[in-house]
């Protein structure tokens, strides 16, 4: 239908032209590519669920799998809404799934990275269930799964890399992606190694509840460990405009500390630029505008090196070594090579002269005093 | 009179004493340069470039600009060149050593030379890496990252940087490909690490690039890095990286921070 009205346009276009114009093969490439456009929109964007997406708004995938028909585990439900409310309340748009089996999580993802085209925001991930890792590869397990060997994992597991790929056609500039699934399983072992491992995608920031090849043991609570923490960080990092690094490194912390050592999170970035909950702050760009002032250092000892709060800033020549620095306070070392040196503290407001002098130790070989110098200015 | 001529004799003999005693310790350590123990930043770095198999002619001057920059940027730094792999595994326990015995607060390993990647581990390769004919020679007669890591872990630093601008193609003689695993997965890190690498993990076999490429573009930045978070910098590095080599290399970092760090302290 559209192809037909498109051909008779060009052709009453084109007919149109040769009466009016000589000029008409310029108009006539920029008519193709306009259509051939709208009809290309028309079609890829055709799945996204979320309606009156606005540019940039950051949406986020939700999916818990709890009733596996290995057992069922109840946590991912509980951790699945609190992290959507948490979401919606920091601005997201989330879609939530639950209970899917591999089907269902293909198409899942693929609605997720096409409203991801269309809004080119942030995106979020967030999968609380069964994973596994095989041969350095995640793969989260849908619910109706049944492992007997290695090549059920690969082969009907939905595999973490898979998901990249198709969030690559997204183009946008960021995906969090969390990976709640390191548990203990029901499952038969396969491969060697349990848990989850670190993997990389470039554009992301991957986040796990715990350590690499180290599972989690299941919790009483109605939410875990990890998501209370993050739900209860996410919340205070839109308030005070966090960087993402650092809200999973406060909560890697935390639940470290909570969890006596056994769980520490983990996360892995390789982000494109920086993001911040909430918007990152404009830091105003800093330029010394302090007053300078010229210190100037006699000493005895010619060739000695000179430290200004720990970093080597030169050499005593001619019994002088001068720096101009802005003001303020400074440690001044002057160190020769045979480990003799002595420390004078400054306070820098104008044109100082300090002299450190150094003795040559007595016959008696005395251990020269240390100190550890903190910076105080570059 | 005579207390002045004997105050005298004794400043001439204490100095006199002094000198040869100054003229034993330079005997000892063939290195003119002491490095500042007290400093809180600690950096060993190591170029490799006469390689016995397919030299490189980049890591020597590479290690020699990281090694200025990091002293300007208030680094005590060792630099090392040309190591075989006696001697690179010296220079790395000794580093372990130093962190272990000084109160540094930040360890920092760079490295330029060959690299090769092998069941999921990163390898570095010594000068003699003709000894590398096959798979098993490789663990003999190489550095593995997280070796390097695992030492710098023993002193418990706040902070241990670990940069590898080790890329490169086929680095063994008698081998057309180098040696590759389908067990993947990537290095784990310890917490207070972070590790940057010129190229992603899986792209060690596949790419050939210009060595330096990484480090000129890192050189650049670092110069400007004044109260600029670690991770800022390289991504900084990697995205300047990734524009140069129309996206043939693409560098990689990994970290697993205690609290931020930002070279000459945050703001």
């Amino acid at each position: 239908m559209f192809w037909g009205l498109f051909i008779t346009e060009t052709l009453v276009f084109n007919l149109a032209m040769i009466y009016t114009s000589h000029n008409r093969f310029s108009l006539l490439p920029a008519f193709y590519i306009f259509c051939l456009l709208g009809l290309s929109f028309q079609q890829s964007y055709a799945s996204c669920s979320l309606l009156r997406l606005t540019f940039a708004e950051p949406i986020a995938l939700v999916i818990a799998n709890s009733e596996y028909i290995n057992g069922t585990i109840r946590q991912p439900v509980n951790d699945a809404i609190a992290m959507k409310e948490v979401l919606e309340e920091i601005g997201f748009r989330v879609i939530d799934k639950m209970e899917l089996n591999k089907r269902a999580m293909d198409e899942a993802i693929i609605d997720f990275s096409d409203c991801l085209r269309i809004s080119k925001g942030v995106g979020l991930f967030y999968f609380s269930g069964y994973g596994m890792q095989l041969r350095g590869k995640n793969y989260l397990l849908p619910i109706d799964i049944s492992i007997k060997v290695e090549a059920d994992v690969k082969y009907d597991a939905f595999r973490v890399d898979k998901m990249f790929d198709i969030l690559k056609s997204a183009k946008n500039d960021l995906n969090i992606i969390i990976l709640d699934a390191s548990r203990d399983n029901p499952y038969p072992k396969v491969g060697k190694k349990r848990g989850l491992a670190i993997v990389s995608f470039r554009g992301s920031f991957i986040a796990y509840p715990t350590e690499d090849d180290k599972t989690i043991p299941d919790q009483e609570s109605q939410n875990s460990l990890y998501i209370s923490t993050l739900t209860a960080a996410l919340k205070m990092a839109v308030q005070n405009q966090t960087r993402i690094q650092d809200v999973f490194m406060e909560v890697a912390n935390k639940v470290e500390q909570k969890s006596g050592g056994l769980q520490i999170p983990r996360y892995q970035q390789i982000e494109k630029q920086k993001f911040c909950f909430g918007g990152c702050k404009k830091l105003p760009k800093i330029i010394d505008t302090r007053r300078r002032a010229k210190l100037i250092v006699f000493s005895n000892a010619d060739g000695a090196r000179v430290f200004i709060n720990g970093r080597f800033s030169g050499l005593i020549q001619n019994g002088t070594f001068q720096k101009e620095l802005p003001v303020g306070n400074y440690i001044v070392r002057v160190e020769k090579p045979s480990d003799i040196s002595d420390v004078k503290s400054i306070n820098l407001q104008k044109t100082q002269r300090v002299e450190i002098n150094l003795e040559e130790p007595a016959a008696t070989t005395q251990k020269p005093e240390r100190f550890i110098p903190f910076p105080i200015h570059w | 009179m005579k207390i002045v001529c004997l105050v005298v004799a004794l400043i001439v003999g204490g100095c006199s004493h002094s000198t040869t005693n100054l003229a034993d310790t330079s005997l000892q350590s063939p290195e003119p340069e002491l490095e500042d123990l007290s400093n809180p930043q600690q950096a060993l770095v190591i170029g490799n470039s006469e390689y016995g198999y397919s030299p490189l002619t980049n890591p020597i001057n590479d290690a020699k600009d990281m090694a200025d920059m990091l002293r300007k940027m208030g680094f005590s730094v060792t630099v090392e060149t040309n190591l075989n792999s006696h001697a690179m595994n010296k220079a790395i326990s000794e580093f372990g050593q130093r962190l272990l015995d000084t109160q540094a607060q930040v360890g920092l390993f760079y490295f330029s030379g060959h690299g090769t990647q092998h069941d999921g581990q990163t390898f570095l390769l010594p000068i003699n890496n003709e000894k590398i004919q096959a798979e098993v020679d490789l663990k003999q007669n190489s550095v593995q990252a997280k070796a390097i890591l695992t030492n710098m872990e023993k002193a418990k630093k706040s902070l241990n940087i670990v940069i590898l601008d080790a890329f490169y193609k086929n680095p063994y003689p008698n081998s057309s490909e180098n040696f590759s695993s389908d067990e993947g997965g990537q290095m784990s890190l310890p917490r207070g690490s972070f590790i940057a690498l010129a190229a992603a993990p899986d792209q060690f076999a596949l790419n050939a690039s210009d060595n330096g490429l990484y480090t000129t573009h890192l050189l650049k930045l670092l110069e400007d890095a004044k109260h600029k978070r670690v991770e800022d910098v390289f991504m900084e590095a990697h995205e300047l990286v990734i524009e140069a080599s129309h996206g043939e290399q693409e560098p990689w970092y990994q970290a697993s921070f205690r609290e931020p760090f930002c070279f000459g302290g945050c703001l």
